[in-house]
């Protein structure tokens, strides 16, 4: 066998030796983890959208509701100022 | 029917299964490849004391990865890359550590890995210490397994030529110190 072969088993005979006996458990509980972390995330970020959208969307319908009300008193305003007018 | 222990499982089965979701497969293929991702970390990193994180992140990677891998059977050169991107991110976090801790003589040895009882393996390690970085991941990449140079091109994000280029010069230098890499 290669010099350069045995280095490499050497090394990871050596390396191995410094993982935990239940490393691949510890990956995989920690993927869970994060995946279950990522999901939370994923979950308030769309809640704020939604919050945000919502907001803007009340926002835009009231302000649009109270400018249709103030043109059609300033349009009933006009109409009796012109009437007056004629009046006079 | 017979149920089959993941760790005996064919290498694609087992990867295929790990896409699929399943935990077991996900937990053997790392039990499969924990101590050459080791070894691999440690030769380029040669700091023990980071092995197991390193692996851990690399491990990670590479279950998040998972299914986005199009292929099952090009799984090992894909771990391999992964690992190896892992430890340049880890030379990067080290790099922009030792810009904000003032030096001490204990962080002096940066990449040395333990001595050798064996005259020839030693001899081997500082050969291999003192070749330029791509080139002595290319070495330890061979001497781990037998890639071919389109993988070796493939894990190290290389073109072919420069892999052939590298090698042979990596060669040259290691028969300059008279180890018996060919």
């Amino acid at each position: 066998m290669k010099t350069s072969s045995r280095y490499m088993q050497h090394l990871q005979r050596q390396a191995g030796g410094r993982l935990p006996p239940d490393f691949a458990w510890r990956v995989i509980e920690d993927a869970k983890r994060r995946r279950y972390a990522f999901v939370q995330i994923r979950l308030m970020v769309i809640t704020g959208a939604l919050c945000v959208v919502t907001t803007v969307s009340v926002h835009w319908l009231k302000t649009r509701s109270v400018e249709k009300q103030s043109l059609a008193e300033w349009t009933q305003v006009t109409a009796q100022i012109q009437a007056l007018e004629e009046a006079i | 029917m017979t149920k089959t222990n993941p760790d005996q499982e064919n290498l694609a089965v087992l990867v295929r299964r790990a896409q699929d979701g399943s935990e077991a497969a996900m937990e053997a293929l790392v039990r499969r490849f924990q101590d050459r991702i080791a070894g691999l970390v440690y030769s380029l990193i040669g700091k023990s004391d980071a092995i197991e994180d390193v692996c851990h992140n690399a491990f990670l990677k590479m279950i998040s990865g998972l299914p986005r891998l199009r292929d099952a059977n090009s799984f090992e050169p894909w771990l391999f890359r992964i690992a190896r991107n892992v430890c340049n991110d880890h030379f990067r976090k080290e790099r922009m550590r030792r810009l904000f801790v003032p030096f001490e003589l204990k962080h002096e040895p940066v990449t040395t890995v333990e001595h050798h009882v064996d005259g020839r393996l030693d001899a081997f390690r500082v050969a291999v210490e003192g070749l330029p970085r791509a080139q002595k991941e290319l070495i330890l990449l061979l001497a781990e397994n037998d890639w071919s140079y389109e993988q070796l091109a493939e894990i190290t994000n290389s073109s072919l030529s420069s892999v052939k280029s590298r090698l042979f010069r990596a060669r040259e230098f290691l028969r300059g110190r008279e180890t018996d890499e060919d």
